[in-house]
């Protein structure tokens, strides 16, 4: 937490720094724009992704190192981060028509070739009527780095807002992975 | 893939560039409005996120010196007192507050910007902690926002919350159920 809040602090002095002085070049100012939409499209490929079970498009939206965090634990590189998809989802491309995850109000910041992005996640299952039922939602919060001129998810921690896990187990008392 | 595209690319020379949709703006003016819309989407993520993590101070700076704060007949000018009226209603949070219980979704964001003022419109829905955990959607409604450009940033002029579902006296039935039995 203060390591992000620390991250968030740094990325937001220097361009506030410039904004002030109006010293940002357009072809800056022009990439700044590019790389929150970038940065953007990183955050709803990750759910498309995932959703749609496409684990290799995954694992590669992380850098080599990249680490995925949750309360339950942290799985480092594109390997671990394969093989908990893998384990807690199911084969890579089955279908899946029982959930889906709604992404929303993204906050990025970006500073050179460093970001921090935060996001809201919104997992929906299927109810009992085939209905589709808000289940599980949370915060992602990233950081991002350009790596050969592509933004990478260095670390996201995913930090479920609500049930807790008590009342998660309760709700769906076999394994089957959310995030 | 790569061929495919080169080969399309030669066969339709004219459409490999966009037309631009205002040829009366500059290259500058054009990057501007785009750095406008960005900015403008940021601000109504913010008012979400600082509302949900009940950082009043956050929340009132969003809006301008002379910014109304609208729901029905109830209105608030300025950061000063938006402030006073949340901390009023929902106590002064306290230190590390992690809001665990209810947060907004901000969807279906149109903005229109003219110069130093813009029009925003916008979706919320407010998910609230259900008997057995779960999300529940509890109220949904739209914002219909005016903005403008103070000191080279962004902020509310005049936010006015439209509540669509459910009505102030349903919400009013379902706040007093949620209460802790005493």
């Amino acid at each position: 937490m203060i390591r992000w809040l620390l991250a968030a602090l740094l990325a937001a002095a220097p361009m506030m720094a410039a904004a002030q002085t109006g010293a940002r070049s357009f072809d800056t100012r022009l990439q700044h724009v590019e790389d929150e939409l970038a940065i953007r499209r990183i955050l709803i490929d990750y759910a498309a992704f995932l959703d749609g079970r496409d684990y290799a498009s995954y694992a590669a939206l992380f850098t080599a190192d990249g680490e995925w965090a949750n309360g339950a634990g942290s799985h480092k590189g594109r390997d671990a981060i394969r093989a908990m998809l893998e384990s807690t989802l199911g084969p890579a491309g089955a279908p899946n028509r029982s959930n889906y995850h709604i992404i929303s109000n993204p906050r990025i910041d970006i500073d050179g070739d460093r970001a921090t992005a935060t996001s809201r996640y919104l997992f929906v299952m299927r109810g009992p009527n085939g209905q589709p039922v808000p289940s599980l939602a949370g915060i992602y919060r990233d950081e991002l780095v350009r790596q050969n001129g592509a933004w990478k998810i260095k670390r996201r921690v995913a930090d479920d807002i609500m049930p807790t896990p008590e009342e998660w187990k309760k709700i769906v008392p076999t394994p089957q992975g959310a995030k | 893939m790569l061929p495919l595209a080169l080969l399309l690319a030669a066969a339709l020379p004219a459409h490999a560039t966009a037309q631009p949709t205002r040829p009366g703006l500059s290259a500058e003016q054009r990057l501007q409005r785009v750095e406008d819309e960005l900015a403008i989407r940021r601000l109504l993520i913010d008012y979400a996120w600082t509302q949900d993590a009940r950082d009043y101070p956050a929340y009132a700076a969003l809006f301008a010196k002379n910014g109304e704060w609208i729901n029905g007949s109830i209105v608030r000018k300025g950061p000063e007192e938006i402030e006073k009226m949340l901390v009023g209603i929902y106590g002064p949070p306290p230190p590390g507050f992690v809001n665990r219980e209810s947060f907004h979704i901000s969807t279906n964001i149109e903005i229109h910007v003219d110069g130093d003022r813009a029009t925003a419109t916008s979706r919320h829905l407010l998910f609230m902690r259900g008997p057995d955990g779960r999300p529940q959607p509890a109220l949904a409604g739209r914002y219909e926002d005016e903005l403008i450009r103070e000191d080279g940033k962004w902020k509310f002029l005049r936010r006015v919350d439209h509540p669509i579902m459910p009505t102030a006296e349903e919400w009013g039935k379902m706040m007093q159920a949620r209460k802790p039995k005493s």
